[in-house]
């Protein structure tokens, strides 16, 4: 068996040289290229105070009030609960085509999904509105009461959008939870349609 | 030299280090390794006062039915059928709000013989909305309904309902979490008819 010439543990390092560039890029296209969830993010919208109305390509919202409550009820529903309500007032209108508002609070990374127990008032079940014709209802969410003392209570922000939220608009809304009284009862109606 | 005498003069922590560092570098991009060591192979029971703490649900089943009235007040099951009703108070202690039917592999009653029943629908048992959200912290009674043939379970049996608790994993399909279920518990109660 012959001695390796300089040639040939030249090609050798060359070869380790292009395996090492070989597992160097294919770490850096793991760890940066973006994520799926990073190339279709929505684009978020701040509305930065009450009665205040803000557009998306879809769909414009004004926050109205803002209300915690141990009891919701409705003309035909009573809604009990063992955490808390938070009740999210708005106007709410579609832009372009026939569409339902949907929402859900995050609180640090923690989501909380919009109530379906109210049959008639609830945002999420009531109203389906036309483009430019605005309507005003409420929003609930209900939410263990260990959630109003929780990290991130005082910056807790509530989402609305429209269907599909990849690349498109979504709306947002901080609320300081910390700061809000809860008041015993709150009574909600139907959504109903305000003047534009 | 010959290949006997070059593989010699690697060093030993060569042999060692060469290989792990392979060994991590797939497992790297999946996840790393995840081990665990078995502590039973019996499966635990669960009493009507006793809840299984999951990873994504607390589970705690309560009782079991049947009955040809629907909770939710929809209309009778179909002729030789009978709802099984199972209530059970579940927390989700993961961060996601999810829907109820995020349940429907959670708590499985078996059909005596094999298999299981299916598809099965969720009842909220204090004001009997269908299909309620299960929101993180906030522990939420349900009745949840099989429709069931007549026959394949009668009042006074034991049903051995099976409980599962899950791990997430990123899913490698799409974006997101998925949860693995496991087998976790069972709760065995007896039907009455009702």
């Amino acid at each position: 068996m012959s001695a390796s010439t300089p040639g040939s543990r030249l090609s050798r390092r060359a070869a380790v040289l292009v395996g090492a560039v070989f597992i160097a890029t294919a770490i850096a296209v793991a760890v940066f290229v973006p994520s799926e969830e990073q190339t279709t993010a929505p684009y978020v919208s701040v509305i930065p105070a009450l009665d205040t109305t803000v557009e998306t390509r879809e769909f414009s919202l004004e926050v109205t009030r803002v209300r915690l409550a141990d009891r919701v009820q409705t003309p035909e529903w009573l809604g009990d609960t063992n955490g808390v309500w938070l009740v999210v007032d708005i106007v709410f209108a579609p832009r372009l085509a026939t569409a339902g508002i949907d929402g859900m609070l995050r609180i640090d990374d923690r989501i909380y999904l919009t109530s379906r127990r109210p049959d008639t008032a609830a945002v999420d079940q009531g109203a389906i509105g036309d483009p430019g014709l605005p309507w005003a209802g409420s929003m609930l969410i209900e939410m263990p009461v260990s959630a109003l003392r929780s990290s991130g209570a005082d910056a807790a922000v509530v989402q609305f959008t429209v269907g599909e939220t990849r690349l498109d608009g979504v709306l947002e809304y901080t609320i300081d939870l910390t700061e809000l009284a809860t008041q015993d009862s709150v009574t909600i109606f139907e959504p109903e349609r305000v003047a534009p | 030299m010959t290949l006997r005498a070059r593989l010699r003069r690697i060093p030993l922590l060569a042999w060692i280090a060469v290989p792990l560092a392979l060994a991590a570098l797939v497992a790297w991009p999946l996840g790393g390794w995840d081990t665990v060591t078995l502590v039973s192979r019996e499966v635990p029971g669960f009493a009507s006062n006793q809840t299984l703490h999951g990873h994504r649900f607390d589970l705690r089943v309560d009782d079991a039915w049947l009955t040809d009235e629907h909770p939710a007040g929809y209309g009778a099951p179909e002729d030789g059928n009978v709802f099984l009703i199972v209530r059970a108070e579940v927390t989700n202690v993961s961060d996601l709000g999810e829907s109820a039917s995020a349940l429907e592999d959670y708590i499985v009653p078996p059909v005596p013989g094999g298999g299981d029943f299916g598809t099965s629908q969720f009842v909220l048992a204090t004001d009997h909305t269908t299909l309620p959200v299960v929101n993180p912290g906030l522990p939420t009674l349900l009745d949840i309904l099989y429709e069931i043939p007549d026959d394949a379970v009668a009042p006074g049996d034991d049903l051995a309902i099976e409980m599962y608790d899950s791990l997430p994993r990123r899913s490698f399909v799409y974006s997101g979490i998925v949860w693995d279920e496991f087998l976790a518990g069972t709760a065995v109660r007896t039907v009455d008819r009702r």
